[in-house]
């Protein structure tokens, strides 16, 4: 025993406890001597045990001969057996519990069920094993105490193993212990149990329970869900198959006591059977599966059954539900009038209602083979399969139109629908569709689209007119020249043109929606509000304010004086009044120019009258005065050469000749020029006139005059005209005597009279073939007094074809010639339009 | 009774002699009365002024008018001649120059017997008054004589 000088204490601490170790012993040592005396003591102690030790070796030596040989056997097989295997001593406290042990010689197989080496031989099992658990010092200490082996399993932390041990006493203080490593079996045994209680559980859960049928001892034990299924109390009593029988409803019992006796005696593998229990708690009635297995001995005898009981009461009752359900939806489905149909996910149909049979006239194969193909339109079909294919990729509804074939072999039309069913997880399960017959929907729809295309049509149509009318309406507002404002009933203004902003300045935002008064100069509103309810009471289109002097009301306070027009009509608004309002400054001006005119004019036409009186008065002395003269000079030269010719020589007598012809010719001068005057201002009768008659008459006279000459004459018949017959009669003197005359000089003298149409016209012509004209004095023809031949050549003082211009003129024509020298002329006159003269 | 009168009513000296010689040329020898102008006329024929104291039995058988007159116009003469019982059955020739319409139409209105243009030829001239006085003077019955100088007396 080793010292520790400087821990005197702690020495003498395990010398007293070594004293009172060897007290148990027998060895009576007081533990409290001092410290030397008690050392004293225990070597003295020890030494006499020593000696006693020796003797007692001696004699074991002997037996341990004996005993080696033996042990040498033990030992190898110690060492060799599987079995764990160590022997160990307890430790224990001062009151002789045990705190500890350790071990003192161990196995192989120990070190392999352990994982510890051989190290730990010796040492403190707490140190060993740091974590140990006290039931094993406890159990170990107590075999090692009392001598009494036991057997248990248990667990070690440290090596995290399961152990079945078997512990005895080798010698008190002392426990063997013979163990094996159990984990394993222990992990099998729970997972087991573990198992067990899970099938218990579910067995529960799914009302299924089990049973078996022991043959060879003859056993029957049920699962405790067997008893809950049969309305028992889980184990209430043994099972026997006679109160299995019992529980079956009677109806039944014979038909699953068959079932089981018949397998047996059949040697068939097992049966199962569906019936119905009765429940002995409550007397309901359950359905249940039964399904048996036997094992069967080499002989084919039955050793054991298993079977199963599962109560199938709800799935029974759902599967009722079901089928009702089913049964109602086919009946449902079957009396609606449309086609109905489900679908798998995959898209195969999987039902169809009884209408499309009846409908499509699809026989059994086709109706079975679930397909488009027959009953579809070929032109529909591509589409539908496409929207078909695309509602089940997307899961969206699937919806399209189509011709379904009917029985007769006709098509009609069908809305075709399909809504995706889905469960809990969003998952589609099934496709339910319908298709409605839309034909006469259809139909109705085309023809109301023809009708709405029709009715769209006339509406554009009508909407046309109705915009060409306004807009002739609004050209017309705009292309009036006047001013116009369209009033309603009240005189509210709601329509202007843009001459009446020009003219009153105003913009059409500022006076629409306003009084028509604005317009009206403000002396003149109080009555015009007046004046325009008495003509909203009888309207009528009429001027406004007859006789009185109309104003505008300009936006800048200028008053334009107007003219207006009111013209009421009658719109579906009510009544509205149309104001044409006309600017008659340049009128009122031109008005005051004319009044201005027309006074210089009667100034003018007084003077003139003045003047023409005057001219009367010339030309009436003229007549008389001018004419008395020359009477005189002709009178007396002629009385001269009758009374005193004898007294004048030749030469006397010649000048007075030419006196007289000179006096006569101015004579017939002024009675031309008086014709002439006389012509302008004679007054006219116009009435029809037979034109061929009248140049007959005046040919027929000029041919009395010179009887003596052969002239052609050719008059056009039934030539009129609409004139002053004497003054046409003038004219045809004129023309025709001229023609008469110029031709005085032809063997084969022609005059010819006709007409020609010039644009539109009646042209009359006189036509000779006499001396003719120079075409470069036509203009001068008609100048009076204008002569183109001499005196000598051809009578006449000119004043012919003037006085025929001035009667062509007062008839609204007009006279002109064409001629040649010696080569006749054609003189050509129209009679227009008679003018109206001012007397 | 000496032979009837011839009025002339006549401003123009020459006319007048014109008148005279062409008569004279005619063989016509009727007296001629001759008066100056309108008044001259109507005194004459009315017995008035100048000629109050004048035989009034002595009446024209033919008044040979110029219409275009001093004082008082032929046209005037002729209405006062026709408006007077004793000498509106009066033959009336009207004697003139002028040949305008109204003259023409006022003439015959007023009761004028005929209407003769003056020609300025005088051989025309001549033959006028030879027709004349033929018609007039010799032809031609004047209505019967209502004794006015009677009364007068």
């Amino acid at each position: 025993m080793a010292t520790f000088p400087d821990d005197a204490a702690a020495l003498t601490a395990r010398l007293r406890e070594c004293a009172r170790q060897l007290a148990d012993m027998g060895v009576a040592i007081d533990p409290e001597l001092p410290p030397d005396a008690l050392l004293v003591r225990l070597r003295e102690a020890v030494l006499a045990d020593l000696t006693r030790c020796r003797e007692q070796v001696a004699a074991a030596r002997r037996a341990e001969d004996a005993l080696r040989a033996s042990e040498a056997r033990y030992r190898a097989l110690f060492t060799n057996m599987t079995e764990a295997f160590a022997l160990g001593e307890a430790i224990f406290d001062a009151a002789g519990r045990p705190v500890n042990f350790r071990f003192m010689e161990i196995n192989d197989a120990f070190c392999g069920q352990t994982g510890l080496t051989r190290d730990v031989v010796g040492m403190p099992i707490t140190e060993v094993l740091p974590q140990v658990e006290s039931s094993w010092v406890e159990r170990y200490g107590t075999v090692a105490l009392t001598g009494e082996p036991v057997r248990f399993t248990d667990y070690n932390r440290d090596t995290d193993r399961y152990y079945d041990v078997y512990c005895y006493r080798p010698e008190p203080g002392k426990f063997a212990i013979l163990f094996r490593d159990v984990t394993r079996e222990r992990h099998i045994e729970e997972a087991l149990r573990e198992s067990e209680k899970r099938l218990k559980r579910a067995q529960e859960i799914a009302h299924l329970g089990s049973w078996e049928l022991d043959l060879a001892a003859n056993r029957l034990t049920w699962s405790d869900e067997v008893y809950r299924i049969f309305g028992l109390r889980p184990q209430e009593f043994s099972a026997t198959y006679e109160a299995f029988l019992a529980r079956i409803h009677p109806d039944d019992r014979a038909a699953v006591d068959a079932a089981y006796t018949d397998s047996v005696r059949e040697g068939l593998d097992g049966y199962e059977i569906e019936h119905r229990v009765v429940r002995k708690d409550t007397g309901e009635i359950r359905y249940v599966q039964e399904k048996c297995r036997h094992e069967r001995a080499a002989d084919g005898s039955v050793i054991r059954s298993l079977g199963m009981v599962l109560d199938i009461t709800e799935r029974k009752q759902a599967e009722e539900a079901l089928r009702e359900s089913e049964a109602r939806f086919r009946q449902l489905a079957d009396a609606m009038p449309q086609l109905v149909w489900t679908a798998e996910p995959d898209g195969r149909v999987d039902y169809y209602n009884q209408r499309r049979q009846e409908y499509a006239g699809i026989t059994p194969t086709e109706r079975d083979s679930y397909e488009w193909g027959p009953v579809l339109h070929p032109d529909d079909l591509e589409a539908t399969v496409e929207a078909w294919q695309r509602a089940l990729a997307t899961g969206e509804t699937y919806q399209i139109e189509h011709r379904v074939r009917m029985a007769s072999g006709g098509y009609r039309w069908h809305l075709s629908r399909g809504v995706p069913v889905r469960n809990a997880k969003g998952r589609i399960v099934k496709w339910y569709g319908t298709a409605t017959d839309i034909e006469d929907v259809k139909t109705a729809q085309q023809e109301l689209e023809q009708l709405t295309a029709s009715l769209e049509q006339r509406v554009q149509e009508r909407t046309a007119q109705l915009q060409a009318a306004l807009a002739r309406f609004e050209g017309l507002l705009e292309s009036a020249p006047d001013g116009i404002v369209i009033v309603d009933a009240s005189g509210v203004i709601t329509l202007v043109n843009s001459q009446l902003e020009r003219l009153t300045g105003y913009q059409r935002d500022d006076i629409l929606g306003k009084p028509v008064e604005m317009l009206i100069p403000e002396r003149f509103r109080p009555v015009h509000v007046q004046h325009r309810a008495g003509y909203m009471t009888a309207p009528r289109t009429r001027p406004m304010g007859v006789g009185l002097d109309l104003y505008l009301r300009c936006k800048d306070g200028r008053e334009v004086p107007v003219e207006i027009s009111l013209s009421p009509f009658t719109t579906p608004e009510g009544l509205l009044v149309m104001a044409s309002i006309r600017d008659i400054t340049a009128r009122k001006q031109a008005e005051e120019e004319i009044t201005r005119l027309n006074t210089a004019l009667r100034r003018n036409v007084e003077q003139l009258s003045v003047t023409n009186k005057e001219l009367e008065a010339f030309s009436y002395s003229v007549s008389h005065d001018l004419r008395a003269p020359l009477r005189g000079i002709d009178g007396f030269s002629k009385i001269l050469l009758a009374e005193y010719s004898g007294q004048l020589d030749e030469t006397a007598r010649d000048y007075l000749r030419r006196v007289r012809v000179a006096a006569q010719r101015m004579g017939r001068l002024i009675d031309d020029m008086l014709n002439l005057s006389r012509i302008g201002r004679r007054e006219m009768q116009p009435a029809p006139v037979d034109v061929s008659a009248l140049a007959a008459e005046v040919l027929a006279e000029l041919r009395q005059a010179e009887p003596e000459r052969a002239v052609t004459v050719i008059i056009a018949p039934e030539m009129t005209a609409v004139g002053d017959a004497n003054l046409l009669r003038i004219v045809l003197e004129n023309l025709l005597g001229n023609a008469w005359k110029f031709t005085g000089g032809r063997a084969d003298a022609r005059i010819e009279m006709g007409t020609l149409e010039e644009a539109g016209q009646t042209v009359y012509y006189i036509r000779d073939n006499g001396a003719g004209f120079d075409m470069a004095f036509a203009d001068k023809l008609f100048t009076p007094f204008q002569r183109l031949h001499s005196e000598e050549e051809f009578s006449g003082t000119g004043i012919g074809l003037a006085i025929v211009q001035r009667i062509i003129a007062r008839h609204g024509g007009r006279v002109w010639a064409e001629g040649a020298e010696g080569k006749g002329a054609t003189f050509y006159f129209t009679v227009g339009e008679m003018v109206e003269e001012a007397a | 009774m000496s032979t009837p009168i011839i009025l002339l009513v006549e401003d123009n000296r020459d006319d007048e002699e014109l008148t005279r010689l062409a008569l004279k040329e005619c063989n016509v020898a009727n007296e001629l009365v001759v008066a100056r102008d309108g008044k001259e006329a109507l005194d004459w024929l009315f017995c008035e002024g100048q000629y109050a104291d004048r035989d009034p039995c002595r009446i024209p058988c033919i008044i040979l008018l110029d219409l275009k007159l001093p004082k008082i116009s032929g046209l005037e003469v002729l209405e006062r001649l026709r408006a007077t019982p004793r000498t509106r059955r009066l033959p009336v020739v009207i004697l003139t120059s002028s040949r305008e319409e109204q003259d023409l139409l006022r003439g015959y209105d007023l009761g004028a017997n005929s209407y003769i243009r003056k020609p300025v030829d005088f051989d025309q001239f001549t033959n006028a008054v030879r027709q004349l006085g033929v018609y007039w003077m010799v032809l031609n019955e004047l209505p019967p004589k209502d004794t006015p100088c009677a009364h007068d007396a």
